[in-house]
């Protein structure tokens, strides 16, 4: 029970370490991981990925002459907005479709457990997927390779923020998948979903918001990934930041379980 | 225990889909040790059925439970008690035969050695070894549904819960699994459908014959043939009489329940089909018989066959499930 105030913040991550540590969950997540990788999907997924980052960071680095990852991460909402879908598409569609749903939930599990397995085993599939880009503030770093000077506390921050829109693209993804047997309509359900709240952060919807209400305009700025996402990139831990993730993730989360029960 | 003698005990049981009453005020019981077998037609309810009792589905009236343990308060503990295999064995195509056994076993608290002698024992009781490294997205039908019933099986559970486990096997794989279910129905208690008579005679200690969703009938399978026992059929070929001319005569002969005479290919030869009323007495049957005989002597046709059928399982369920007017 929450009794001092210190408690608010232990009950929660005393909760969070409870489900990572629950068998059932981890058996769920180990193997999903198993199936990303025991198929080309995986694969596709991440060489897609990494190819296409990359290739527009590195286009205009030399031109630039800093050595910063900035323009790296300034790639991710748009870029996690396409692949997150794709990556969290196959989680509940492919069961509806194989027909393996009906095997999973009559096992002695509960839907919470199942679901948070599946959202843990794409969440490490997302931090494999940006740890395969760390060659490049290597290289920036390195004096053998480039011998530039990163600021390695900001290249840091940067991929924390990146986790964390990956954790919230990931929830909003699974749901979509939730929803369906086709892994094609999972996808795009996933990035509409994951566009509004990318939306809600861009300018051009930001200033018609304003025309209307200023104070609305800041409300909608908070409420999109954009604004989180800069702020953490910038290298402050605002516990704003954090509550904002986790709670857009939890919310979805929680509408994931809805639907998996929903299905009796 | 007199509770624990009870694997199955549904009371009332409705699940609707809409408008639809899939589930209509079930109620039967499945003792320990039996082998029951649940028919009827396709979209009848057994899928449905099964699916209130694996907690898959909820029902929207009536109780269940499954060894003493409601499936409203308490679902994950009744899916410790059964096994399940749903319909077309579904398995994750990309996994090896032994890592979804594994996944499995994780999955139902089991680790380590016990694990690993739960696994053998499946594997060896499904006749898995062949196949066990192999690739699930390369077995046959026959294979899916051996690694399909050897998950079911590998918790050693109460119950097992098979929806139509022979379905989509040619007539080998059908015999293999049969053989399958009799042998683990020795030490398990199993429920099965299907909408194949011939297995339910062959492998089954009572048959539940289930249509539109409520129950028609409910009995050993020599029991169910004897409440139409005193039905018998009898079957006769001739050549001489027309098809209407034979039905008019026949169905003037007393005790008789229903005629129907079918002009058979070859030319002139009719097969006539004689079902005895449900009224009539055990000797009815030999008694038309022989005034069929009599009546052909008469009239100089030429006789070919002549015999009284015990009626089949596919004839009480036909019943059963009123659509006794087909044959």
């Amino acid at each position: 029970m929450i009794e001092t105030k210190s408690d608010l913040w232990t009950a929660p991550i005393i909760r969070v370490y409870r489900i990572l540590k629950d068998p059932t969950v981890r058996s769920v997540m180990r193997r999903e991981l198993g199936a990303y990788f025991n198929t080309p999907i995986g694969y596709v997924i991440i060489a897609f990925f990494l190819l296409l980052t990359c290739w527009f960071y590195v286009d205009d680095l030399f031109l630039r002459g800093t050595a910063e990852m900035r323009q790296f991460f300034d790639l991710m909402p748009l870029f996690m907005l396409i692949f997150i879908p794709a990556i969290s598409m196959r989680l509940w569609a492919e069961e509806r479709k194989l027909g393996t749903m009906e095997v999973l939930l009559t096992l002695p599990v509960k839907a919470w457990q199942v679901v948070m397995g599946k959202y843990l085993a794409g969440l490490v599939f997302i931090v494999i997927m940006l740890a395969l880009s760390l060659h490049l503030p290597l290289a920036l770093a390195s004096k053998s390779i480039l011998a530039g000077n990163p600021d390695l506390g900001q290249v840091a921050a940067g991929y924390a923020g990146a986790i964390v829109l990956g954790m919230i693209y990931l929830a909003i993804g699974a749901f979509a998948s939730a929803l369906t047997a086709d892994q094609i309509v999972a996808f795009i359900i996933g990035i509409s979903f994951s566009f509004v709240f990318f939306l809600m952060g861009q300018q051009g919807v930001l200033a018609w918001v304003r025309d209307w209400s200023p104070f609305a305009a800041d409300l909608v700025e908070r409420f999109g990934v954009g604004y989180h996402f800069q702020s953490i990139t910038r290298g402050v831990l605002d516990t704003r930041d954090i509550i904002y993730a986790f709670t857009v993730a939890g919310l979805f989360l929680f509408l994931n379980v809805l639907v998996v029960e929903r299905r009796r | 225990m007199a509770a624990a003698e009870l694997l199955v005990d549904v009371r009332h049981l409705v699940k609707t889909f809409g408008p639809l009453r899939a589930v209509d005020d079930l109620t039967f019981q499945v003792r320990r040790g039996e082998i029951v077998g649940l028919l009827g037609p396709n979209g009848a309810g057994k899928s449905t059925i099964m699916k209130v009792l694996t907690c898959y589905l909820v029902a929207d009236g009536g109780t269940a439970t499954v060894a003493g343990v409601s499936i409203d308060t308490d679902p994950v503990e009744v899916r410790r008690h059964i096994g399940y295999l749903p319909e077309n064995a579904p398995l994750y195509t990309e996994m090896r035969v032994s890592e979804s056994l594994k996944y499995v076993a994780r999955m139902h608290d089991l680790k380590g050695a016990k694990a690993k002698e739960r696994i053998d024992w499946a594997v060896q009781a499904c006749g898995l070894e062949p196949k066990y490294l192999s690739n699930i997205g390369t077995l046959s039908r026959g294979f899916r549904q051996r690694v399909g019933l050897a998950q079911a099986v590998l918790h050693d559970p109460d119950l097992l819960i098979l929806d139509e486990p022979t379905s989509g096997l040619d007539p080998i794989q059908i015999i293999e699994i049969r053989k399958l279910i009799g042998e683990i129905g020795k030490t398990k208690t199993v429920f099965f459908s299907t909408h194949i008579m011939q297995e339910v005679e062959a492998v089954c200690s009572r048959a539940i014959i289930i249509n539109r969703g409520k129950l028609a009938a409910d009995g050993a399978p020599s029991e169910l043939k004897a409440s139409l026992g005193k039905e018998q059929k009898v079957v006769a070929r001739l050549r001489g009489p027309t098809s209407l001319e034979l039905e008019k005569l026949v169905g003037a002969f007393d005790s008789v329940g229903a005629v129907s005479v079918q002009n058979l290919p070859n030319d002139n030869w009719v097969e006539c089909n004689v079902r005895m009323s449900s009224s009539a007495s055990g000797e009815a049957a030999m008694a038309t018989s022989e005034k069929l005989y009599r009546l052909c002597k008469e009239k100089d046709w030429t006789m070919q066959e002549l015999k009284i059928e015990a009626l089949t399982m596919e004839d009480a369920f036909l019943k059963a499930t009123g659509h006794e007017k087909l044959k």
